[in-house]
């Protein structure tokens, strides 16, 4: 078998894992009996029409707007933050670095525990909810914005800033027509990485809920201890295709691509 | 009135010294050149004019005006960056323009100076393509217009060359001396090329380890050099305890003439190199010695294990401090 044979049942096989259970999802879904079957048994959309009531819409829409602010409020931290570790050498850096990528290695349960615990003692018990949840996913996002704005900066020659310090160009000058065009992809790709992980996330989300503030995630996963009905299916695709819709039309904004799959070449 | 003057300055990075006292003064109009070897602090010296960090002790002056408290975009000072640094987001024009708009010139006067900026560098037609649309020497020309178009007091030039093809290379040379004198603009330019320095400078200034060597034209350096450190960086030489000579001075001959130098020696190879022969001799005492006899279809050839006189008359014969 010639290597190439090799790699194309591998991808085959990806593709088979990846995507089989989301066509599962989604033909389930269509089934006009009352059972998850597959393949489905007739064709109804009143799964759809259950998936599309306040009681799903409402976390869904809950869910959008942690993981938007969540996104911007972690880029917007994230920016000076990657400035400062991709430039400079100061004391203390080593410290923030490990704080800025801590939560990436921590698991996210624990996070939550420690975020409930917090909000319990400093008496913000009725902070639990959107704002807890926000505080707890610009934590857990931050490292990916940070990361993905430091690699940008990174990939930028340091003879930029000073040629346009050089052409008259103060500090804030500088960023606004050099450094900010040429990380910008940079930065919407950090942000669209904070707001998949935020939406996705369910193992903090769920420490931090309260009635009516609660994300998709939860929402779904409290729904499964009562079993597996058709409308999770529907549910569960409108969840998985929010995320890919605003990756592709940003990747058709901005050319997120090759953020992610190698720079176009920098002179 | 000198346009550039370093008076004292250095530069210590904790306990590394890249720049160790240095005085030098740029007349107006003068095309400097800092040579030296990689880390001999020259590369450390032109930051310091742009002022991209401050010196640890010493002062700046451009056209009197102290600016070693400066930020780069306060001071008048255009560059030329080794890897040319262009705005990979901006075309060619806007590249050039960018210094005209961080200086608020009207944009009449700024599309007229950028075009007479290409003009200059010949690249009247290229205006409107980005960087990576251009070839090396391009950029390199679209570099030294932005730098030039903000008519500043001082122009520095990091190595621009050293990127280029040899060809090229040779090319820029000419060119870019050229444009200097015509422009008349104070330059520094940076390089370890000996052969750029001496075909581009009006003077040069030998760095070694933070210090200058030597200042002086081309022919000073390299006919007068002060120091083994000079005599020995810029071309070739044989030593003799403190006395110096060049090879392309140095004679081979069958008998002594006497009232110069003279040793005898013994020819251990000769290399042809077209407009040159190389001998490399063995004198007696043990001593190595090199001669460059141009390829001169009149004069005698020797080879190797030819018994030899090497000798240079009196006046090619220098004694280094």
């Amino acid at each position: 078998m010639s290597p190439w044979a090799g790699l194309r049942v591998v991808v085959i096989a990806i593709y088979v894992f990846m995507l089989g259970p989301i066509l599962i999802t989604a033909a389930v879904s269509f089934n006009a009996s009352n059972r998850s079957q597959f393949p489905p048994r007739g064709f109804s959309l009143q799964w759809w029409e259950k998936a599309f009531s306040a009681e799903w819409i409402d976390p869904l829409w809950f869910s959008f707007k942690l993981g938007c602010a969540a996104a911007v409020i972690s880029t917007l931290l994230a920016l000076p933050l990657a400035f400062a570790l991709a430039r400079y050498r100061f004391p203390g850096r080593a410290a923030m670095v490990a704080l800025t990528l801590g939560p990436l290695m921590l698991p996210a349960l624990v996070t939550g525990v420690g975020l409930l615990q917090l909000f319990q003692y400093a008496g913000w018990r009725e902070q639990i909810g959107f704002t807890a949840l926000l505080v707890g996913h610009v934590v857990i996002c931050l490292p990916f914005a940070v990361r993905t704005v430091a690699i940008s900066l990174h990939s930028l020659p340091p003879s930029l800033e000073l040629a346009a310090a050089s052409l008259g160009a103060s500090r804030a000058r500088t960023l606004w027509h050099v450094v900010f065009p040429l990380i910008k992809s940079g930065i919407v790709a950090g942000a669209v990485f904070a707001f998949v992980h935020s939406f996705t996330d369910v193992n903090l989300s769920l420490f931090l809920v309260r009635p009516g503030e609660q994300p998709i995630t939860v929402k779904i996963l409290g729904f499964l201890e009562f079993g597996f009905a058709p409308t999770l299916a529907a549910v569960s695709v409108i969840t998985l295709l929010l995320p890919l819709v605003l990756v592709a039309v940003v990747e058709r904004l901005t050319g997120l691509g090759d953020f992610i799959y190698g720079e176009r070449e920098r002179v | 009135m000198s346009e550039l003057r370093l008076a004292g300055i250095e530069k210590r990075y904790g306990s590394t010294t890249a720049v160790a006292g240095m005085d030098l003064d740029v007349r107006d109009g003068e095309f400097m050149t800092l040579l030296g070897p990689s880390g001999c602090g020259k590369t450390t010296t032109l930051g310091l004019i742009a002022g991209f960090f401050p010196p640890t002790r010493g002062e700046i002056y451009v056209k009197g005006q102290a600016v070693a408290g400066l930020p780069p975009f306060r001071r008048d000072i255009g560059v030329v960056f080794q890897d040319y640094a262009l705005f990979p987001h901006m075309t060619a024009a806007e590249n050039v323009a960018f210094g005209l708009r961080m200086r608020k010139v009207d944009s009449h006067e700024t599309a007229k100076r950028v075009r007479e900026a290409l003009e200059l560098v010949q690249l009247k037609n290229l205006g409107e393509r980005r960087p990576l649309e251009l070839s090396g020497g391009q950029r390199q020309r679209v570099a030294l217009a932005r730098a030039l178009v903000i008519r500043p007091a001082v122009l520095l030039l990091d190595e621009p060359l050293s990127n280029l093809d040899l060809k090229l290379r040779e090319e820029m040379r000419v060119e870019i001396a050229t444009l200097q004198r015509r422009l008349g603009i104070t330059t520094v330019f940076v390089t370890h090329d000996q052969g750029e320095a001496l075909v581009m400078s009006d003077r040069i200034a030998v760095m070694n380890a933070g210090r200058i060597e030597q200042v002086g034209t081309p022919a000073d350096i390299y006919e007068r050099p002060a120091t083994r450190f000079v005599a020995e960086f810029i071309g070739r030489m044989n030593f003799f305890g403190t006395l110096a000579i060049r090879p392309e001075r140095a004679k081979l001959m069958q008998e002594n003439p006497g009232g110069g130098f003279a040793r005898r020696g013994t020819v251990k190879q000769v290399l042809y190199l077209g407009a040159t022969l190389e001998y490399h001799l063995t004198l007696e005492g043990g001593e190595r010695a090199l001669v460059e006899a141009p390829n001169d279809a009149h004069a005698p050839r020797y080879a190797a294990g030819d018994a030899v006189w090497f000798t240079a008359p009196r006046e090619s014969c220098y004694e280094l401090k």
